[in-house]
């Protein structure tokens, strides 16, 4: 499996795992200080950012830096003229 | 009378700030327009998570938690965390492609060339202005609150009719003119500038409140042991269809005028990179501080005493400012205060930027061709029209007298509608003229319909099948121009080769 398809599948179990309806009537708090929903949740919201880490890191379209082929358009280069 | 004056050397620095990033303004409306393109990654993260983090992310977060509960960080903060990212993804860095390559500053344009419809752009430039006018009114609203709420009883003999406090005329007028001088003198360049200084400052800020308070409260433990306990669940606050539709609003970001123009200032595309993985960490550094505070506030009293510190009936957008204002001192309100101006004021610079953008881009310039404006003529008729909108909003925070962030969602809703057309017009070749067409004009209409239905957003509990309307604009925008695409005649292979890698025979 290619980590392309492992991140994709990272993320569809994220968008699953979002819904903790297991947690929806507990009070309970996390180190007495975080009610475990929302303990869950920042939790949940760190993956999500290891989860773009993996993708800047494996899926990312350097090809977009590149210079661009002689078909296409050059970027419409505009001589600065001072605005005042 | 302290909270005035950190207010008012915080609007100094921003104006001292500005003339700083004037230095570097390099003349020119691609400059004014989007900063030549060149924007690296801390400064592109930090106007963009100031951008889309409003007055919302500190007093609402707040005051939703004091009324619904902990439930607010995961369908608001956790899903925005994740869908922006992919949004940024996903839709910023192929525009930034296309902006770069083919010269865009404005959506508009992008759509126009992509669906080779002039009258799109006609169609959608009202549209989008007309869903950013609301987001002003909360933004200067939102600021009026705020100001009001911490200079109570500063300036009596100056403004008895408001026991002392700042008139809410007199704040809209001085954030307006502080934002409108700051982007008259260096466009988008200025904005990013002033945005990742506030970002700075309403992270800070919600931080230092949330570390005062607790330790007043006597402790994290026993500031979350005196809080209700039907605030630590979501039972009984909202349904899991509710909390699941939330999932949605975020895609708006798609489709924010002013987003896509701040995606347009990036030097390159790697320039992203930073703003996908720090844009969830800042949601938590800036979400779950106000949330706990609103979650201590259901049941916060004051030191020594069996006193609640939110008094019965109180407002709950008033909540952080009373939990601030009697758990810490003066300085830390104004301090407070600040964070919140600086949140709502990054938000609104780069809205500002956009409109005049647009206005000049899409409507004057394409109506009458470029070759008709120098450059200088061009950011003139962007700061004309700037301050044409800036009025109208003014006049309409005079009369607008609805619950702040009613207006909110059906803003955000509207944008997130559109989606399907961005995502369309990005990833799907078969996506026609007539096929966009007819799904901005059915998603504007049932938008209208369910907005009515609503009591023009005065019903905040409207659920269509137990879901948020957006749910439904997007599944009509998304069916319209799935279905009518496929019933008109595909793009010409002309038009897709600017868009897309085609296969060679």
């Amino acid at each position: 499996m290619s980590k392309r398809t492992l991140i994709t599948l990272f993320f569809i179990l994220l968008l699953v795992l979002h819904q903790d309806f297991w947690w929806r009537d507990n009070p309970s708090l996390v180190f007495g200080i975080l009610p475990i929903s929302l303990a869950y949740h920042v939790a949940w919201t760190l993956l999500v950012a290891v989860a773009w880490f993996l993708v800047t890191k494996y899926c990312w379209p350097d090809a977009l830096d590149e210079k661009p082929s002689p078909q296409s358009d050059s970027t419409r280069k505009v001589e600065p003229e001072r605005v005042g | 009378m302290t909270p005035i004056i950190v207010i008012v050397a915080y609007l100094t620095l921003l104006v001292f700030l500005a003339l700083v990033s004037n230095r570097y303004f390099r003349g020119g409306a691609a400059d004014y327009f989007v900063a030549s393109r060149s924007l690296g990654p801390f400064v592109l993260f930090m106007a963009v998570y100031g951008t889309t983090m409003t007055a919302f992310a500190m007093v609402g977060s707040t005051a939703e938690t004091y009324q619904i509960g902990v439930g607010t960080f995961g369908k608001l903060a956790s899903w925005s965390a994740l869908v922006h990212s992919a949004c940024f993804f996903m839709i910023g860095v192929p525009l930034w492609s296309f902006g770069k390559r083919h010269g865009y500053m404005t959506q508009v344009e992008f759509f126009r060339d992509r669906f080779q419809s002039p009258a799109l752009g006609y169609v959608l430039f009202p549209l989008i202005l007309g869903l950013l006018i609301p987001y002003f009114l909360i933004s200067l609203l939102g600021a009026n609150s705020v100001v009001s709420g911490v200079t109570v009883n500063a300036l009596p003999e100056l403004f008895p009719s408001t026991n002392g406090a700042i008139p809410p005329a007199l704040t809209s007028a001085v954030i307006s003119g502080v934002v409108l001088f700051y982007i008259f003198i260096g466009g988008a360049r200025s904005t990013a500038w002033a945005n990742t200084f506030q970002t700075i400052v309403f992270i800070a800020m919600g931080l230092l409140a949330f570390w005062l308070i607790a330790q007043k409260l006597g402790g994290m433990e026993a500031a979350s042991a005196l809080a209700k306990p039907a605030k630590a669940v979501r039972a009984g606050n909202m349904t899991e269809l509710q909390f699941l539709s939330y999932g949605l609003i975020p895609l708006s970001a798609a489709m924010f005028p002013h987003l896509f123009q701040n995606f347009l200032t990036a030097r390159s595309a790697k320039t992203f990179k930073l703003l996908l993985v720090g844009h969830p960490i800042c949601m938590i550094l800036t979400w779950l501080p106000c949330v706990l505070i609103g979650f201590w506030a259901t049941g916060a009293l004051m030191p020594g005493s069996e006193t609640t510190v939110i008094p019965a009936g109180a407002s709950a957008n008033a909540v952080l400012g009373l939990m601030v204002g009697k758990l810490t001192t003066p300085l830390v309100s104004g301090l407070v205060a600040a964070g919140v101006l600086a949140a709502i004021m990054s938000s609104l610079d780069s809205q500002f930027v956009a409109v005049g953008t647009m206005f000049t881009r899409d409507i004057v310039v394409h109506h009458f061709g470029q070759a008709r404006f120098s450059d200088n003529a061009m950011v003139w008729l962007a700061r004309g029209f700037i301050v044409c909108i800036v009025i109208v909003t003014y006049l309409l925070t005079m009369i607008e007298t609805r619950q702040i962030f009613a207006l909110g969602i059906w803003c955000f809703s509207g944008y997130a509608a559109l989606f399907p057309l961005v995502f369309a017009a990005i990833y799907w070749k078969r996506a026609t003229r007539a096929g966009a067409l007819a799904a901005v004009f059915t998603t504007s209409a049932v938008w209208l319909g369910l907005f009515a239905a609503a009591d023009y957003g005065a019903d905040r509990t409207f659920l269509v099948g137990g879901m948020l309307p957006v749910a439904v604009m997007i599944a009509t925008c998304a069916s319209t121009l799935v279905i009518v695409s496929l019933l008109t005649k595909p793009p010409s292979d002309a038009t897709l080769a600017r868009f897309f890698t085609l296969k060679t025979a």
